[in-house]
């Protein structure tokens, strides 16, 4: 099923399919499920056919920059350095591009930290066979937390999809060869049309993991050095930060399903990581509702 | 302690570290860290230029990150608790042991310790190079992710890379909740794989430098780059995580200068005498 995510800008698509494979031998009774995640040129100027997004250092943004050397004027003087360190806006700095597939990784591994999913609903046959939820997601307008609308919009997917009733039939000669029959599979176009696929069977889900992104935009310099955080940034806030940025994951029952800070020029305090936390949560309780209502 | 480790150490206490630096003699620098059974081995390679010319950056450097996860892995993470008797109060270890780096993709983990050596190496002073970090798993027993972080930076020392600080990446588990009510200390610091699987378990690597006040007593560790995977875990489980770093962050700085210092003694007496 296909679910859009809107997000101020950037638009996610997802869908789910399923596949039927072999459950691995030391858990014989739990499905699994893949995700894919890519983006096109369709996604953003920046990005180009194999999905990657390139900052080319000739559109460097001049003029904004944190000084985060403040030790650079403690260097032995014999180095040239090209600029003044005391002033914080001669260093060139290109944005960090986007890489799809961290954010796949990264998703993935949440998903299944998370609890969501139940990998024993997906089994059909103990040992013999279980469902594989195969999630593609493509980035179709990438205009900032790509990570944020593309979680949201895979809970949804999830939540559309459903399994269909299915026969098995064992088959002779290769004793372990397993057939599934799917429902409906033997008729002809028209009588498809006509009767109604019976309904399958929604997945169980548990308390959905929501996250939320925040970009670290570092100010100042030396010892005013302070971090504004900005909640769910747009593509210019996210160039601004230079790859810095902190992303939650809770859920409803209080849970940190996971937490990451990225980004080298930054650094987070005890307190900054309680306030971010506490504004995941806020998140969670919010968004909620959105997943379990789509 | 009423709650036992599998490890048998208590919450606090490190496996033994011993390193060797400049292993490898054809890379710029090299180290060779060992964390109890975690054996972990980076070549520093740079800088160099980089072999593809649009990624340079004309002003700063780059860190490019080869992560290798080898096939070997000490202990099972399969299997009963370790002291034989399962009366209840021991984890249950997952069924298939946790993969090295929390099930995390190489490209993601790659992205991780780039991030953590670009906040301490002094790229600025590179520009238009490549400092390319390989690492290579030899042998997994848990806390790969962080000893990776702390080999690569020794590996940096070793190959004379201009570095601002030696951020410390701490690796700990906070216990699972069942598990936790009425034990005293629920996080445990430098976990084997074994303490890692269990379920419910969740692991945390902080790599933290200590803040940039000027005023001493408000030098509270800040996080550059954190990784979690396992079970969710509740918020004052991360936040007592932040607290164990900083004994893990002066152990590990003293071990590195150690090791600095008896390879500068053994340069010394045999290349100088």
């Amino acid at each position: 099923m296909v679910t859009l995510g809107e997000h101020g800008g950037t638009r996610i698509l997802a869908g789910c399919t399923l596949l039927v494979g072999r459950p691995s031998a030391s858990t014989p009774n739990h499905g699994d499920f893949e995700l894919y995640m890519s983006a096109s040129p369709l996604s953003g100027p920046r990005f180009d056919l194999g999905g990657r997004e390139s900052i080319e250092s000739t559109s460097v943004m001049i003029g904004a920059a944190p000084s985060s050397f403040n030790n650079v004027d403690e260097v032995e003087s014999t180095v040239q350095v090209a600029h003044d360190p005391n002033e914080n806006t001669d260093v060139e700095h290109p944005p960090q591009p986007l890489d799809v597939k961290v954010v796949e990784s990264y998703i993935c591994r949440t998903l299944r930290q998370s609890g969501y999913i139940n990998p024993e609903e997906l089994c059909i046959v103990k040992g013999k066979a279980a469902w594989r939820i195969r999630i593609t997601v493509h980035i179709l307008n990438c205009e900032g937390n790509v990570l944020d609308g593309s979680m949201l919009c895979i809970l949804a997917a999830l939540r559309d999809l459903e399994l269909p009733m299915v026969e098995v039939e064992e088959v002779e000669g290769t004793g372990s060869v397993v057939r599934v029959v799917t429902d409906g599979a033997e008729l002809t176009r028209q009588q498809q049309s006509k009767k109604k696929r019976q309904s399958g069977k929604k997945l169980t889900l548990g308390a959905a993991p929501i996250s939320t992104t925040l970009a670290i935009l570092p100010q100042g310099s030396g010892s005013e050095k302070k971090n504004v955080l900005v909640v769910d940034p747009t593509s210019f806030e996210e160039d601004m930060s230079y790859g810095n940025s902190v992303t939650v994951v809770c859920n409803t029952n209080g849970d940190v399903v996971n937490f990451s800070k990225k980004g080298s020029e930054t650094k987070l305090s005890v307190n900054e990581m309680k306030a971010v936390v506490e504004l995941g949560m806020e998140r969670a309780r919010k968004l909620d509702p959105l997943v379990i209502g789509s | 302690m009423s709650y036992p480790r599998p490890s048998h150490r208590s919450p606090s206490t490190l496996r033994p570290l011993s390193a060797e630096l400049s292993p490898l003699h054809q890379a710029d620098g090299s180290a060779s860290l060992k964390v109890g059974n975690t054996h972990i081995m980076v070549a520093i390679y740079g800088p160099v230029a980089p072999r593809i010319s649009h990624r340079e950056r004309i002003d700063r450097g780059l860190v490019s990150v080869v992560f290798s996860k080898g096939v070997m892995m000490a202990g099972s993470g399969g299997g009963v608790s370790s002291d034989g008797k399962d009366n209840g109060e021991c984890m249950k270890p997952l069924a298939t042991p946790m993969p090295s780096g929390g099930g995390a993709s190489e490209r993601e983990l790659e992205s991780f310790v780039c991030d953590a050596l670009s906040s301490c190496i002094m790229l600025e002073r590179y520009p238009r190079c490549v400092i390319q970090v390989v690492i290579q798993i030899v042998q997994a027993d848990g806390s790969v992710l962080g000893t990776a972080v702390n080999c690569a930076e020794m590996a940096l020392v070793d190959a004379g890379v201009a570095m601002k600080g030696l951020p410390v990446a701490s690796t700990c588990v906070v216990v699972s909740r069942q598990l936790q009510n009425g034990h005293a200390g629920s996080i445990w610091m430098d976990p084997t794989a074994e303490e890692e699987s269990a379920e419910g378990h969740t692991i945390v690597v902080l790599v933290t430098e200590a803040g940039s006040s000027d005023d001493e007593a408000d030098k509270a560790a800040e996080v550059i780059t954190s990784f979690t995977s396992g079970a969710p875990l509740s918020m004052s489980g991360l936040i007592q995580c932040m607290e164990t770093t900083d004994k893990f962050n002066t152990a590990m700085v003293a071990f590195m200068r150690m090791a600095v210092e008896q390879k500068v003694q053994k340069e010394v007496e045999t290349l100088w005498s």
